[in-house]
C-alpha cells in the first residue's frame, strides 16, 4: 500500500465525514426552506392563533339540522319496511324483506292480466290507497324535510287524496263514455273535459300551494337553527378575538401622499408602522405591536438623512384604520404585495408598458 | 232506455283499452302512435367512456338496449358554457340561452328590473319597487329554491316540455322541473336509503339510486305519463371529486347506474311498454381531464384576481377580502363548474367604478387604484396559466376571441335578408386563429371545395357551423359563444344586466376551482365537455351511429315528435332529427 492511497478506515472516516457534511446541509437549508415562506406567513407567524369554532356542521349526527331533519325522517318510514325489519332480525344473513316482496309480487302477477279497462281501474283504486307507502308521518300534511336540495310536498295524505279524486275522475268518464255511446253520442253523454281540467288545475294548485307552505315552513325552521348556532357560535368565540392576520391594514403611499398626513401619522405613532418595504420584510408582527415583544425602532428609512424612498409603506390595526383619513383608503395593499407581487412592480402587462399594448 | 245505458256502460267497461303491446305490432311510417318517450339523462357522461366501458363489458344493459338496440347521434354537442343548468335550459325548452337567459347556474345582476308584461309593471313605481340598485346574485341551484329556473322561464313566458304536455309530463328530481321534487320522492328517498338515520346526509351521496327507485315505483306504468325525463346526477357530482373522474373510480358509478337501468327497463318490460315507448339515453355535457392525469388548478381567483390584481372576490358560497378594503366593492366570479368563469368587474376602476358593463377599451386600461396603476386586463387574463380563451362582447353583434398565444378573432352575428341569423368569424391575420379553425383539417374537408379561409369570409347558418365546426376542438364554438352574449325576446332586456365583462375558459389540464379538490371539470367550449352523450332506441329506430351533428336543443322538437305533440316551430330553435326511422326511406 502506497502512502497515497487511504487505509479503510480513513475512507471511512470520510465518508462518514461526508455524510455528517451532507446531513448537516440538509439541516442548514431548513431555514432556507422557512425563507421561502410568503411574507404573510412570516409576519404574523409568532401571532397567536386559535382556529374559530364552529357549531354547524353538516357532515355530523349532532348538528341541530341534521337532528331535526333526521327525527321528521323518521316518520317517513314505511310500515312495511319498519315490519320487515322486524321480520329480519332474528334472522342471520341478508335481509330478506318478505312483506315487500309480497307487494311486488302482486304488482308483477297484477301487470300480467292485461289492460283491460275494468282491472285498470281497480288496479287504480288499490294504488290510490297507498297501502305500502303507509308511513308514521302520512297524516300529517305540512311536514317538510329538507333534503340538502329539495323540499317534500308532504307526502301521504295529499297523494293519496289525489289519487282517489283522479281515480273517480277516470270512473265518471268511463261511465260518461259509456252513457254516451248508449245515447249516440261518441265523444261522451255530457261534456266532461272542461269539469275534469278545473278539478286537474284545482288539484295542481292545492300542490303546489302545499309546497310553496311547505318550503316556507322549512325555511323558517332551518333559518331559526341557523340564528341559534350562529349566535351560540359568536359566543363561543368571543374570547379568542379576531386573528391579527385579519385585522391588520397595509398601505403604501407614495412619498407625497405620506407627507400630506405625516402629521396624523405622527400623532398615532404608537399605532403603527411607517417605514419601506424592504425593512418590513425584516420584520414581524409580534415585534412591531405585541406588547410584551414590541421594541423601539432606533432609526429607519424614512429617518436617515438619506433620499426619501419613492412609497412608504404603512401598517396599522383596523381600529386605527377607521379612524384615518378617507383618503388614505384607496391605498391598502394586499399583504401579499409586500413580497413584491406587485402589477406595477413585476414584468406585468400594464397598459403603461408599450410593448404589453393589446 | 235504462237498460240501452247499462248495457252501454257494460260494454264500454269491458272493451279493452288498446293495449301498447298491440299498438306496437303496427308498424306505421315514423313513429308509432300512442308512444312514450322515456329520457334517461345522465349528467356528465362522457360518450367516449360509455363506448369503451361497454366494449369491456361492464355495461351490459347499455350495451343490449342502446348500443346493439338503438342509434347512436356521434356528434351531439351541448351548449355553451358547458354547464348542467345552461344544458337543462336547453334540454327542456328546445332554445339557445339567447331566448331562454339560462346562461348560468347563478344570475349576477348589476340591477334588477321586473319582467315586462307582467301584473307588477302596471303598478305604480312607489308601490312596486321596479329597479334594484346595487348587485344581486342569485343560486339557481339554492336548496330553498327547486323551481326557481322554471319559475323564471314561466314568468318570461318561455314554453317548456311540461307547458306543452301538462300532466302527461312525469320527471324525477330536475335542475328545472315544475314541481320538484315531484310528489312522493322523498319519501320514496328515505325509504331507499339503507340506513334513514343519516339519510340526510347520504341522500345527497345516492340520488341515481333514489332516482331509479322513484321511476320504477311511482312513474313507470302510469297510464297517463307521455313524456318521462329521469335524471341520474352522481357520474357528474363524483367525476367532480375524483382525480381520474370517468377514467377512474367514477366507473364504479356507472357500472350502478347500468344496473339500475337494467331494473329500469325491466318494470318497463312489466308494465307492457317496451313496445310503445322510445328511450333515450342521454348527458347534458360531457367532463374535461383525468384521461392522463389530474387538472391543476390555475387558481384564476386567489392568485389572479384576489393577489395579483389586489380586488376582492366573491363566488357563490365564497369569498376572499383584503382587510382594510371596502367590503362593497368586489369582483364577481362566476366559476361553476370550474371549466369556464364569467367576471364582473365595477366599471371602468375597481375602487370607485359604477357597476356597469365595461366597454373592451375600459378593459384594456382599467383602473385597479392609484397603487396599482392601468392594467390590460384581456391581455393579463390571456397569459395567465391556465387560461385558455378571453372572450369580451364589444357590442351586440360581436364577440371578441382573445387567446394569447394566437391571433384575436372577431365573431359576427347578422341577419340576413330573410330575418335568418348568420355567423361570421373573423380571424385578425389569414394563417391562424384562436379557435384554430384554420389549420383543422376536419375544418378543411367540411369546407371543401372551397378553401377554409374564403369560407369563413362569408357568414353562414348556425347549421352550417355545427356542421363544419363539430369535428374540432371547439365543435360549435361560433354559435355558442354569439348566443352566450346574444339576448332576444322574451330576455332581450337583460343584456345590460347580466352579461359579464369577460369569459375566461379553463385550458386542458387546468381547473378554475376553487375548493381545493381535484376532479375534472366542464364548462368550456372544448370538444370533451360540448360532446354529450346520445342514443335513442325503441319501435321502428334504427340501429347503429348517425354521425349527422346535432345540439341539444333538438331534442325536445325530437321528444315531440315522437309522441306526437304539435308545436309551433318558431317557438323552438331546435329542429327534430331526421334519418331516424328505420321505416322511412
Amino acid at each position: 500500500m502506497s502512502n497515497d492511497e487511504l487505509s479503510p478506515v480513513t475512507c471511512h472516516l470520510l465518508l462518514a465525514a461526508w455524510c455528517l457534511l451532507l446531513g448537516a446541509c440538509c439541516v442548514l437549508r431548513v431555514p432556507g426552506v422557512s425563507a421561502e415562506e410568503s411574507f404573510e406567513e412570516r409576519f404574523f407567524a409568532a401571532c397567536p392563533s386559535k382556529a374559530r369554532l364552529t357549531v354547524h356542521r353538516d357532515d355530523r349526527m349532532l348538528d341541530l339540522h341534521g337532528a331535526l331533519y333526521t327525527t321528521a325522517n323518521v316518520t317517513e318510514l314505511e310500515v312495511v319496511r319498519l315490519a320487515d325489519w322486524l321480520l329480519d332480525l332474528p334472522i342471520p344473513g341478508p335481509e330478506i324483506r318478505l312483506i315487500e316482496h309480497v307487494f311486488v309480487g302482486i304488482r308483477g302477477a297484477w301487470h300480467r292480466f292485461g289492460h283491460a279497462r275494468p282491472l285498470r281501474r281497480i288496479g287504480e283504486l288499490a294504488d290510490a290507497f297507498q297501502l305500502r307507502e303507509l308511513s308514521l308521518g302520512d297524516a300529517t300534511v305540512s311536514y317538510t324535510v329538507a333534503t340538502g336540495g329539495s323540499i317534500s310536498p308532504g307526502s301521504g295524505t295529499i297523494v293519496r287524496a289525489n289519487k282517489l279524486i283522479d281515480w273517480i275522475q277516470h270512473l265518471v268518464g268511463d261511465l260518461n263514455e259509456g252513457a254516451g255511446w248508449a245515447i249516440g253520442r261518441p265523444r261522451g253523454a255530457f261534456p266532461w273535459t272542461l269539469p275534469g281540467r278545473a278539478v286537474d288545475g284545482t288539484q295542481w294548485m292545492v300542490i303546489k300551494t302545499t309546497h310553496a307552505l311547505s318550503v316556507a315552513l322549512t325555511r323558517c325552521v332551518d333559518g331559526a337553527i341557523s340564528l341559534t348556532e350562529n349566535v351560540l357560535e359568536a359566543c363561543l368565540n368571543l374570547p379568542r378575538g379576531t386573528p391579527h392576520r385579519h385585522a391588520t391594514i397595509f398601505l403604501r403611499l407614495p412619498v407625497g401622499v405620506y407627507r400630506q398626513y405625516e402629521p396624523w401619522l405622527l400623532e398615532h405613532q404608537d399605532r403603527l408602522y411607517a417605514g419601506t418595504a424592504e425593512e418590513l420584510r425584516g420584520l414581524t408582527h409580534a415585534e412591531l405591536f405585541h406588547r410584551r415583544l414590541a421594541r423601539r425602532k432606533p432609526w429607519g428609512d424614512l429617518d436617515r438623512v438619506q433620499p426619501p424612498p419613492s412609497s412608504v409603506v404603512l401598517v396599522m390595526d383596523a381600529r386605527l384604520f377607521r379612524m384615518a383619513p378617507e383618503a388614505l383608503a384607496p391605498y391598502v395593499i394586499p399583504s401579499a404585495w409586500i413580497d413584491g407581487l406587485n402589477p406595477l412592480a413585476d414584468a406585468w402587462p400594464s397598459i403603461d408598458n408599450p410593448a404589453n399594448q393589446f | 232506455m235504462r237498460a240501452r245505458i247499462l248495457a252501454g256502460v257494460l260494454l264500454a267497461a269491458l272493451h279493452p283499452v288498446a293495449s301498447a303491446e298491440e299498438v306496437g305490432r303496427v308498424a306505421p311510417a315514423g313513429p308509432i302512435p300512442n308512444a312514450r318517450v322515456i329520457v334517461f339523462y345522465v349528467d356528465g357522461l362522457r360518450p367516449d367512456v360509455v363506448r369503451a366501458m361497454a366494449q369491456e363489458g361492464l355495461l351490459p344493459t347499455i350495451q343490449q338496449v342502446f348500443l346493439e338496440g338503438g342509434l347512436e347521434f356521434t356528434q351531439a354537442f351541448t351548449t355553451f358554457p358547458s354547464n348542467t343548468l345552461t344544458a337543462n335550459g336547453a334540454l327542456v325548452t328546445g332554445r339557445f340561452p339567447d331566448r331562454t337567459g339560462i346562461k348560468s347556474q347563478n344570475q349576477f345582476e348589476r340591477t334588477t328590473r321586473l319582467p315586462a308584461g307582467q301584473a307588477g309593471e302596471w303598478l305604480p313605481e312607489w308601490l312596486a319597487r321596479r329597479t334594484r340598485q346595487g348587485p344581486r346574485i342569485v343560486d339557481l341551484l339554492d336548496k330553498f329554491a327547486p323551481e326557481d329556473t322554471h319559475q323564471v322561464l314561466r314568468r318570461r313566458g318561455v314554453p317548456m316540455l311540461d307547458t306543452y304536455l301538462g300532466a302527461r309530463y312525469r320527471h324525477t328530481v330536475l335542475p328545472i322541473a315544475p314541481l320538484n321534487p315531484p310528489p312522493l320522492w322523498l319519501h320514496r328517498a328515505l325509504n331507499t336509503i339503507e340506513q334513514p338515520f343519516t339519510a340526510i346526509h347520504r341522500i345527497p351521496h345516492e340520488l341515481d339510486q333514489v332516482n331509479a327507485r322513484y321511476l320504477i315505483e311511482e312513474v313507470l306504468g302510469d297510464p297517463e305519463a307521455r313524456v318521462i325525463l329521469a335524471w341520474f346526477p352522481m357520474v357528474d357530482k363524483l367525476s367532480h371529486h375524483s382525480p381520474r373522474g370517468q377514467f377512474g373510480d367514477v366507473r364504479d358509478t356507472l357500472i350502478a347506474f347500468d344496473r339500475w337501468l337494467g331494473k329500469m327497463v325491466r318494470r318497463i318490460r312489466q308494465v307492457g311498454w317496451s313496445h310503445s315507448t322510445y328511450l333515450f339515453l342521454i348527458s347534458d355535457h360531457g367532463h374535461v381531464g383525468g384521461t392522463t392525469h389530474p387538472s391543476r388548478p390555475a387558481g384564476l381567483v386567489e392568485t389572479f384576481v384576489h393577489r395579483r390584481l389586489g380586488c376582492n372576490v366573491r363566488v357563490v358560497g365564497q369569498e376572499w377580502v383584503h382587510p382594510g378594503f371596502d367590503p362593497n366593492r368586489f369582483v364577481f366570479v362566476d366559476h361553476q363548474a370550474w371549466g369556464q368563469a364569467s367576471i364582473f368587474l365595477p366599471q371602468a376602476a375597481y375602487h370607485t367604478g359604477a357597476w356597469r358593463r365595461n366597454t373592451l377599451e375600459e378593459l384594456l386600461a382599467y383602473d385597479l387604484g392609484p397603487n396599482r396603476g392601468r392594467v390590460n386586463l384581456v391581455d393579463a387574463l390571456g397569459r395567465f396559466d391556465g387560461v385558455d380563451l378571453v372572450l369580451v362582447k364589444l357590442d351586440a353583434a360581436r364577440v371578441l376571441v382573445h387567446r394569447a398565444s394566437a391571433p384575436d378573432a372577431l365573431i359576427h352575428l347578422q341577419t340576413d335578408e330573410a330575418g335568418m341569423e348568420q355567423y361570421r368569424y373573423e380571424p385578425s391575420f389569414p394563417e391562424d386563429d384562436p379557435l384554430g379553425y384554420l389549420r383543422d383539417p376536419t375544418v378543411r374537408e367540411a369546407a371543401s371545395p372551397r378553401p377554409v379561409a374564403q369560407w369563413m369570409a362569408e357568414a353562414h347558418s348556425a347549421e352550417e357551423w355545427l356542421r363544419v365546426t363539430a369535428g374540432t376542438d371547439y365543435p360549435d364554438a361560433v354559435v355558442g359563444i354569439a348566443k352566450f352574449f346574444s339576448w332576444k325576446p322574451p330576455v332581450a332586456q337583460l343584456a345590460d344586466s347580466r352579461d359579464p365583462d369577460l369569459v375566461a375558459t379553463a385550458a386542458r389540464g387546468w381547473t378554475f376551482r376553487t375548493d381545493g379538490e381535484t376532479g375534472t371539470d366542464h364548462g368550456a367550449p372544448l370538444r370533451e365537455a360540448m360532446r354529450m352523450t346520445c342514443f335513442l332506441a325503441g319501435p321502428n329506430i334504427r340501429l347503429g351511429q348517425s354521425s349527422h351533428p346535432h345540439r341539444i336543443i333538438d331534442l325536445m322538437p325530437t321528444i315531440l315528435h315522437l309522441v306526437g305533440i304539435e308545436y309551433p316551430p318558431e317557438s323552438l330553435d331546435g329542429t327534430a332529427m331526421e334519418g331516424i326511422f328505420s321505416n322511412v326511406e
